[in-house]
């Protein structure tokens, strides 16, 4: 083997080195944005009112009503959840705060990356206890009185968990546990927006606890913005 | 050439070497054939032993494998070999093994030496014998010792001299052995230590050669040859006992072929080498060794000359073996409480030998086949001493002629009654019931305000209500589409699935056609007003309840007179053929009929069923039914006269059974077997077990089911129940052994009293006598495995500090037990869906123990409650944090107020007091 022929090789291995070696540097953002908004098709029904019907020292301080749908003027549905499948990264699970204030679970829906840890909050200072009916996740139902300030819960696997009070048949919720960290709940507005999407093709679904799940494929290209705008109809 | 006299020349020149060599050559094939016929064609078993001899050699090998893989991967593994390697190669090069060859050769000669000094110190021990020898002799023949005396003494001292050398020799010998000890330590250590690593792979080699035994010369492996092949066997000298007492022993040679049966790790193996289904439960509780396999399995134990013997599939051979689910009929020979024996997940074993069972119970088998252990059972029929106070006549007979076009899913089986014959039972039923009537309907007149009511449609929409609400639906189908609650397998059970089997009670979709509203009414307000025996519970209902009820369910049907019936029925012949056709059907094997309480049953005894041989089973003219006890079995509880000719009459009834209901039956009519099992084969009845044998029959009866779960089966009810609204269904009843004081469900069963007064489903009254009740008591305490009944808890000796403390836990700023608990008088606020039994009956109705298990984990007694988990996680600033201190604080204080209903607690001022209602 001549000299020459080593050179080139080594310069080979040096440059191959250099650009992993850039793609580490921190700060350097690659991958793009999803955004769009989720919207009603059609005339939404107006939220119906809930009856508060005890604990009305506490619970009835703001009128309540279902959360289940909640569509502002121009259609928009909030508190949907929104996943870009498949789109790999290192989901980093963490600390989510859940809390119950005013006798409402605050969010109404709770979205995260499994392995994260709920601090379940009572802001209240009655007695809740909260309720999940999950199959995939070992389900629990404990009591959260005045005293019990915090309760940590970890969220091991992916899935929709409804979450319950006994003592106040009106409260319910959401967990969504995700297999991936591009995820987001639409705003008020129905609007929502994931960053830093690896470029990709994907497909993104959204989960909303009445209207139930729509998806749609979407291009990802490093630096840019893809869209993806929803239109859910009532399940007949 | 003359001969010797007598001798024929002809005959001695004959030559018969050609005779003798064929004959010697037919000899030789006969032996070898009858070598060959004894030792191959006839040992099957053989040629599966060497299977099993390879299979088992090749998983071992596997097994040994891996782990050998497993350990070249483990870092302790890596650093215990290459310590072990080095310290061999040190050992055996260099100095250290010139040393050690010179220790070597120093040990040998030295170890001479020592010999050699041994030995003279035991010559001088034989001299020394021999001189004490002549010492005594000449003192004992009174002649001169002293010479001998001077001798030992000389002796004794070179002994002294000689031992010297000879122990000085012997630890020359073991300073060099200790030298190449020291040498060898580490290596010796180190292998030690290895071999504990290796202990598990050692052991899959070993298991490994033990099937393929390894010929090795120096170490290096020349060929391995399977074991011989042995016949595997099981004596059991006496399990059975025949009809003289006598053992009867059995030998079992199943294990010839199913070698890997009992050993685990073979349950991916094909038959017949695979490991046994549930191990832990059936091969480590029923050891093969001392068991055997025919006691569960049945077959031909002793045969190993084919399969097909073996397994007893033979005309000739009385127990074939048990497949599939009638394997499930043996458990019966050796445990009282089939029902209660479980596999490792908690999964009945013997499930379909129970559903099988209650099916014998439910659909009434017992009525007219005698089985023992089943002889008292109730009849299930309705009552007929009073049926014209409440049949339509045109209706009864229609009902006789075919149940089933009527009610395709009743229990009532069909007896191809012709019309005719169908119209004289009908006509003796009301005739001999006609006195009983009347009486029956002076005393009973329902209200003269019901032909309005059941007009009405208010009142029809009202019991409507009631009817979904109070209950009803826990037995009954309204729908003529819907199931009620199912006699038969009810593992499969959905709301809406189509399925065959029985109803336990009537569907009422066309109740106006069969009987009146004043009948329905009396009847609703008092079934065992009419019928001393129904399974019918009263509801408890209003007047007014009753009246809606009966005008809802009176909308189902309308009446169909056939013209002629009512003049038929009075006709005197027909009342008399009617007497004889219900003597020879039986029908007072399932209903109380008046002037027939005394007759006995009408069909064959099957306690002994399970056991019939072929030669005992009839199968008529029916060439194309296999020749078994299972096909003949099937098809007799499928189509039972199916095997009736021209001269055999059969008289049992088609019940137009569901065939998974067969099979269930089928299974259970395998265990009615002869013959008893010796006492020290069976396990062990306890109290417990007959109480729960005996519980479920009173289950069966009264269909608890149909309302509650019980023994996981059940709570059918349930099934109209949506998931928010579950909490207004029946209370599950698992483990409510350990949950109720005795003497309160006791109670509870005689009047129910509400514990949740929000349901709107009630708890019937059944008008149990004391022995039933007891029973039922008995049946859920035998459930829970309760010994200890429960403790008593005298509510006056409880400190104050720790009701203050329980009182404290309990209140608003803490548990806020109150917020769904019902507390006396005092309801909780809010939907009554989300409410919670009243605390204040706790103390008498709940067992005390079972309270604090309860508090510190609620769904692990009940998975699923809404009643949440307080614990671990009690409040710091109360009883020191401790969690058991709290727990028993709120039981005793629970305990406390119900026993001191409105008063304060001792050391406080009432601010709020707890009322109680008194019942």
């Amino acid at each position: 083997m001549n000299m020459k022929k080593v050179g080139i090789l080594l310069a080979a291995c040096g440059s191959i080195a250099l650009s992993l070696g850039v793609g580490a540097i921190p700060g350097y953002a690659a991958g793009g944005t999803v955004s769009g908004t989720v919207k009603y098709d059609g005339t939404a029904p107006a939220p119906k009112k809930v009856e508060v019907t005890k604990d009305k020292e506490v619970c009835a301080l703001h009128p309540h009503v279902e959360e289940d749908l909640l569509v502002d003027s121009s259609g928009g549905i909030a508190n949907a959840v929104v996943i870009v499948k498949g789109a790999k990264g290192d989901a980093k699970p963490g600390e989510v705060t859940f809390d119950q204030k005013g006798c409402d679970y605050v969010p109404h829906v709770l979205a995260f990356p499994a392995g994260s840890t709920i601090k379940i909050t009572n802001s209240d200072g009655i007695l809740h206890n909260i309720h999940t009916y999950s199959t995939v996740n070992p389900s629990f139902n404990m009591a959260q009185p005045k005293f019990k300030k915090v309760i940590s819960q970890k969220v091991d696997k992916p899935e929709v968990i409804k979450v319950t009070c006994d003592a106040h048949g009106w409260m319910h919720g959401w967990w969504v546990s995700t297999d991936t960290p591009y995820y987001a709940v639409t705003d008020d507005k129905g609007t929502f927006s994931i960053k830093d999407v690896p470029a990709g093709n994907y497909t993104v679904e959204v989960w909303q606890e009445k209207l139930g799940t729509a998806d749609q494929k979407v291009d990802v290209k490093d630096g840019g913005t893809a869209s993806a705008n929803f239109s859910l109809k009532p399940k007949s | 050439m003359a001969g010797r006299p007598g001798l024929d020349p002809t005959e001695e020149g004959k030559s018969y070497s050609a005779l003798f060599v064929l004959m010697v050559a037919l000899l030789l094939v006969t032996a070898v054939w009858s070598i060959w016929d004894d030792n191959i064609s006839r040992r099957p078993w053989k040629e599966y032993q060497v299977k099993w001899d390879r299979l088992a050699y090749d998983k071992y090998m596997k097994d040994s494998d891996t782990e050998q893989k497993r350990l070249n991967a483990d870092p302790e593994y890596q650093k215990a070999s290459k310590e072990l390697a080095a310290a061999e190669k040190e050992l055996h090069s260099g100095a250290t093994a010139a040393k050690l060859d010179d220790l070597h050769a120093k040990l040998r000669d030295l170890g001479v030496i020592a010999d050699d000094k041994d030995q003279a110190v035991r010559f001088t021990k034989s001299f020394l014998t021999e001189r004490w020898y002549d010492y005594n002799h000449a003192v004992q023949a009174k002649e001169d010792a002293a010479p001998y005396k001077d001798e030992i003494d000389r002796l004794n001292a070179d002994l002294a001299k000689e031992n010297l050398v000879s122990d000085k020799a012997k630890a020359d010998v073991q300073a060099v052995k200790d030298q190449i000890e020291a040498l060898n330590v580490k290596v010796e250590t180190l292998t030690e230590q290895m071999k504990k690593l290796t202990a598990k792979r050692d052991d899959f080699i070993e298991k490994a050669n033990s099937y393929m035994i390894p010929i090795t010369v120096g170490g290096v492996l020349l060929f391995r040859y399977p074991k011989i092949p042995k016949i595997q066997q099981t004596s059991i000298d006496d399990f059975d006992r025949n009809a003289f007492d006598q053992a009867i022993a059995r030998v079992d040679r199943c294990q010839s072929c199913h070698m890997g049966a009992d050993k685990k790790g073979f349950e991916d193996a094909p038959q017949p080498f695979r490991t046994h289904s549930n191990f832990d439960q059936i091969i480590l509780k029923h050891p093969p060794d001392k068991l055997g396999c025919t006691p569960c399995h049945d077959g031909q134990g002793p045969a190993v000359s084919s399969a097909r013997l073996a397994h007893g599939e033979d005309r000739d051979w009385d127990s074939p073996m048990l497949k599939g689910d009638k394997m499930e009929a043996r458990c019966i020979k050796c445990h009282i409480d089939v029902g209660s024996l479980h596999d490792a997940n908690g999964k009945p074993i013997a499930i379909n030998w129970v559903e099988g069972e209650r099916m014998f119970q439910q659909m009434g088998c017992a009525g007219c086949h005698l089985v023992a252990g089943y002889e008292d059972m109730a009849k299930i029929g309705p009552y007929l001493k009073l049926a014209s106070a409440k049949l339509d006549p045109s209706w009864t007979v229609r009902w006789i002629t075919n149940p089933h076009v009527f009610r395709p899913h009743t229990r009532m089986p069909n007896f191809m009654f012709s019309r005719e014959e169908a119209t004289s039972i009908a006509a003796y039923l009301m005739d001999s019931s006609s006195k009983n009537s009347k009486d029956w309907l002076t005393a009973h007149v329902a209200p003269a305000t019901l032909d309005a009511d059941v007009k009405n449609a208010g009142l029809i929409e009202e019991g409507k209500g009631l009817f979904e609400s109070v209950g009803c639906k826990g037995c009954h189908a309204i729908d003529p589409d819907q199931y009620g609650s199912p006699v038969g397998d009810s593992a499969k059970f959905k709301p809406n699935e189509v399925r065959t089997t029985k109803d336990f009670a009537p569907n009422l979709s066309k109740i106006a056609e069969k009987t009146s509203a004043s009948w329905v009414y009396t009847w609703l307000k008092n079934p065992r007003d009419f019928s001393p025996h129904t399974a019918m519970p009263s509801l408890r209902l209003t007047d007014h309840e009753a009246a809606a009820l009966t005008a809802f369910v009176m909308t189902h049907g309308d009446k169909k007179e056939d013209p002629g019936v009512e003049t038929a029925l009075k006709d005197p012949e027909q009342i008399k053929k009617g007497e004889t056709l219900v003597r020879k059907y039986g029908c007072f094997g399932c209903h109380e009929i008046e002037g027939m309480d005394k007759e006995s049953r009408i069909g064959v005894e099957l306690t002994t069923f399970g056991s019939k041989h072929l030669d005992e089973l009839f199968f008529g003219n029916q060439v194309d039914i296999p020749e078994t006890w299972d096909a003949w079995t099937f098809h007799k509880l499928q189509t039972p006269r199916i095997y009736a000719t021209k001269d055999v009459e059969q008289l049992m009834p088609n019940f137009d059974f569901d065939d998974a209901d067969i099979q269930n039956l089928r299974v259970f009519l395998a265990g009615l077997t002869s013959g008893t099992v010796q006492e020290r084969y069976r396990m062990p009845g306890s109290e417990h077990q007959t109480q729960i044998v005996a519980g479920r029959k009173m289950v069966n009866y009264y269909n608890c089911v149909g309302c509650h779960i019980v023994e996981q089966r059940g709570g059918f009810v349930r099934r109209f129940y949506s998931e928010d609204q579950i909490n207004f269904a029946p209370p599950i009843l698992n483990g409510e052994g350990a949950k109720a004081q005795p003497q309160w469900l006791f109670n509870f069963l005689q009047g129910p009293t509400p514990i949740r007064p929000w349901l709107k489903i009630r708890m019937p009254t059944f008008h149990f006598t004391n022995t039933e009740d007891d029973t039922i008591v008995n049946y859920f305490t035998g459930l829970s495995d309760v010994n200890v009944q429960f403790m008593f808890i005298n509510t006056n000796l409880i400190p104050p500090a720790e009701l203050q403390a329980g009182a404290k836990l309990m209140s608003k700023d803490y548990f806020n037990c109150f917020s769904c608990h019902q507390q006396g008088d005092k309801k909780p606020e809010g939907p009554e869906s989300g409410w919670a039994p009243d605390l204040a009956l706790a103390h008498e109705r709940l067992n005390p123990d079972w309270i604090l298990q309860w508090i510190a984990n609620p769904p692990a007694i009940q998975p699923g409650t809404k009643m949440p988990s307080f614990y671990p996680g009690g409040p710091d600033d109360i009883l020191g944090g401790k969690q058991d201190e709290q727990i028993r604080a709120i039981r005793d204080y629970i305990f406390w107020f119900g026993t001191h209903p409105g008063q304060p607690i001792p050391g406080q001022v009432a601010t709020n007091p707890v009322k109680v209602s008194k019942k």
